[in-house]
């Protein structure tokens, strides 16, 4: 019996240290390799809660965006929000991803309502960027506006550019990006 | 004496026979380059970072890949034709472009060109994608322009005209009327060369259309058609409908009728309030500077590309939806300089050639139709593969309905419903023309772009030639990184 808590322990315990996603960059990462054709694009999501309903989000959706590839070999990654994304005083998500080069369609992002009976709650958001090899480049806010806690889908209302706000907040959240050059881009 | 001169070839041929092979050089390691970019060593998937390396200024890299894929002459051969004849463009190869586009032409004109794909990619298990690249008809739309600006570029002014009616006929291959004939440049390129050929009525004729086609595609009026082209649709539908109960029922004045010819009549009371909008701003529309692309003292035809192409990609549950996007490029207006003191206001350039705009209101075509087919066939054979398993785990495990629901499974996952998604992605987003008169000699042309406060972001400056031909045709590409 002593055996199987041990071994039980062993997993849960193990199952939280290979929780990190190799597509996102974390607070305590040091180091950050793009060789291999890789590149880093930032991006932030603002969503404004209403009353005391606040959006859990929990991970989004980016598939691969490539006319010269079949459909059903295209690449689908979950990329998942870790604690540091979200910063609650401006209803603001810091967003990283890390991937290889190539051209990418950002899906939509999942999570739930803090309500008692909550259903899982989509954001679709349906934009198309671009990852550039060995450079990091931010590509603007993505703007959901108000909560709406009627519907359990909601669509995108705009997008702008906040690069000197947001790229001084990534700096500061993530310290890998600190001495970094960040590019500015855009979504499609 | 006969045997002698035998002996004596003889003994040269087996003395060179020995002697070859020592005086052979050694074979030469291959250079890793052309290894590397063999058409044996590279596939379809390469082209991606062709693309970007393209944008990114990389031409070297961009064009071995498209080189190497061409070179495999595969069911894509116009797609990668196309690809680099754009590289060639944005290179100021000309005569290397001219050759790439025409052989792009020769494969998107051509119906029978690799027919067998096309019947197989109807299919329910075949997909789309599989068949030959022809293009979308704004995709022919430019690849005929490229080619007869070119050609008229080399003074091949029969030739090139047949490449610019082959742009008008294929720019009327769309679903809705009202966007049929808005290239506005094909008319007007088809107009310059009537007229260099001294058939001035029918320049006449091909500058009346090119207006029309100004006007319909001219930015301030987009909307305005676009919501009378959805009118005319619902008219078009009421109007069959109408006919048809017209002919099936007895009594003639009947409730429904009534309602129907009500519709019909409101519908063409809004059309007409459209049409009179979309006439009262075309009075506003100044086109002196299509007059100044087939006036024939401007010997000149600056072409500045702007941007990246329209991007296709794939939606829907099944990916059986094809649709485009564009990249925002920053540059809005260019100022162009000649000899460092002749300006050219923006007032004269040709603008509003907007690619994306032209991808994106071709339509429906039939092949859409097919894979909505195919998407439905898939999601039922799933479904139904889903029943069976699940019948099968409460009932009959391991039995029959297992068999059904895998069976089921193989045929929902062998239908192939996903939507084509190649497009000729090295295209510009924009064209913008500047027809100059130039005295024939060496010139310094500088080009600066601006974006939409105002402030320079790009300058190019170039020596240019000007011959005594009648059409001197430059391209200058701005392909920017975007924001």
């Amino acid at each position: 019996m002593r055996k199987i808590i041990f071994v039980l322990a062993l997993v849960f315990s193990l199952s939280g240290c290979v929780s990190v996603s190799p597509y996102v960059l974390s607070k305590n990462q040091t180091k950050l390799d793009l060789t291999k054709n890789r590149g880093v694009v930032l991006f932030t999501l603002k969503i404004k809660d209403t009353g005391s309903t606040r959006l859990l989000l929990s991970s989004f959706t980016v598939r691969e965006a490539n006319q010269y590839k079949v459909y059903n070999t295209l690449g689908s990654f979950y990329i998942p929000f870790i604690s540091e994304n979200y910063s609650a005083t401006d209803g603001l998500y810091f967003c990283t991803m890390v991937l290889n080069r190539g051209i990418y369609r950002l899906d939509s992002f999942s999570g739930l309502t803090n309500s008692f009976f909550s259903p899982p709650y989509t954001l679709k958001a349906d934009e198309i960027f671009d990852v550039y090899p060995n450079s990091i480049n931010y590509i603007g806010r993505l703007d959901f506006g108000d909560l709406d806690t009627k519907m359990v889908v909601m669509t995108l209302k705009g997008k702008e550019d906040a690069y000197t706000k947001d790229v001084e907040r990534f700096k500061a959240i993530f310290p890998v990006l600190k001495d970094k050059e960040i590019g500015k881009d855009s979504f499609y | 004496m006969y045997l002698n001169k035998v002996r004596l070839i003889l003994l040269i041929s087996i003395s060179a026979l020995i002697i070859s092979p020592l005086s052979a050089q050694e074979p030469q390691n291959p250079n890793p380059e052309d290894v590397k970019y063999s058409p044996k060593n590279l596939v379809d998937e390469d082209a991606m970072q062709a693309e970007m390396d393209f944008y990114a200024g990389n031409d070297h890299e961009a064009e071995l890949i498209f080189k190497g894929l061409d070179a495999k002459k595969n069911h894509d051969i116009a797609l990668w034709s196309n690809q680099l004849g754009s590289l060639y463009l944005a290179q100021g190869k000309t005569k290397e472009a001219q050759a790439a586009f025409m052989d792009a032409y020769l494969v998107m004109n051509n119906i029978s060109a690799f027919k067998d794909l096309e019947l197989r990619s109807v299919g329910l298990t075949g997909s789309e994608a599989t068949k030959a690249y022809k293009g979308d008809p704004y995709e022919k739309v430019f690849n005929s322009f490229y080619v007869g600006i070119l050609l008229c570029s080399d003074n091949d002014f029969e030739n090139a005209l047949a490449a610019f009616k082959n742009g008008i006929l294929c720019d009327s291959d769309v679903e809705s009327n009202l966007y049929k004939s808005d290239v506005t440049l094909l008319y007007l390129m088809a107009s310059r060369v009537e007229a260099l050929q001294k058939n001035q009525s029918m320049a006449d004729d091909y500058f009346k259309q090119a207006q029309e086609a100004f006007y319909l595609s001219y930015p301030d009026n987009r909307s305005l058609v676009s919501q009378e082209q959805a009118l005319l649709d619902d008219l078009a539908k009421k109007q069959k409908t109408l006919s048809e109960e017209e002919k099936n029922i007895t009594v003639k004045m009947d409730k429904g009728i009534n309602l129907l010819k009500a519709d019909i009549s409101k519908l063409e009371a809004d059309i007409k309030v459209l049409v009179d909008k979309i006439q009262e701003n075309n009075r506003k529309i100044v086109i002196s500077s299509l007059r100044d692309l087939v006036n024939l003292n401007n010997n000149t035809l600056l072409c500045i590309e702007t941007g990246r192409a329209p991007f296709k990609y794939q939606i829907g549950s099944y990916g059986e939806k094809a649709v485009f996007t564009i990249k925002p490029y920053r540059a809005t207006g260019f100022n162009v300089t000649i000899d460092n003191f002749i300006k050219i206001s923006t007032g004269s350039f040709l603008k509003n050639n907007d690619i994306y705009y032209q991808a994106s209101t071709r339509g429906g075509r039939v092949m859409d139709s097919i894979l909505k087919g195919k998407a439905d066939f898939k999601k039922t054979t799933a479904d139904v593969s889903g029943m069976f398993s699940n019948i099968s785990q409460v009932y009959n495990p391991y039995g029959v309905f297992s068999l059904f629901s895998l069976a089921a499974g193989a045929v929902s996952n062998a239908t192939n419903p996903y939507a084509d998604a190649r497009h000729w992605s090295l295209l510009p987003a924009e064209l913008q023309v500047v027809p100059m008169r130039l005295n024939p000699g060496k010139h310094q042309l500088q080009i600066d772009a601006y974006d939409s406060n105002g402030k320079m972001i790009d300058s190019y400056k170039t020596e240019i030639e000007i011959t005594d031909s009648p059409n001197n045709i430059i391209f200058k590409r701005f392909r920017g990184k975007a924001l």
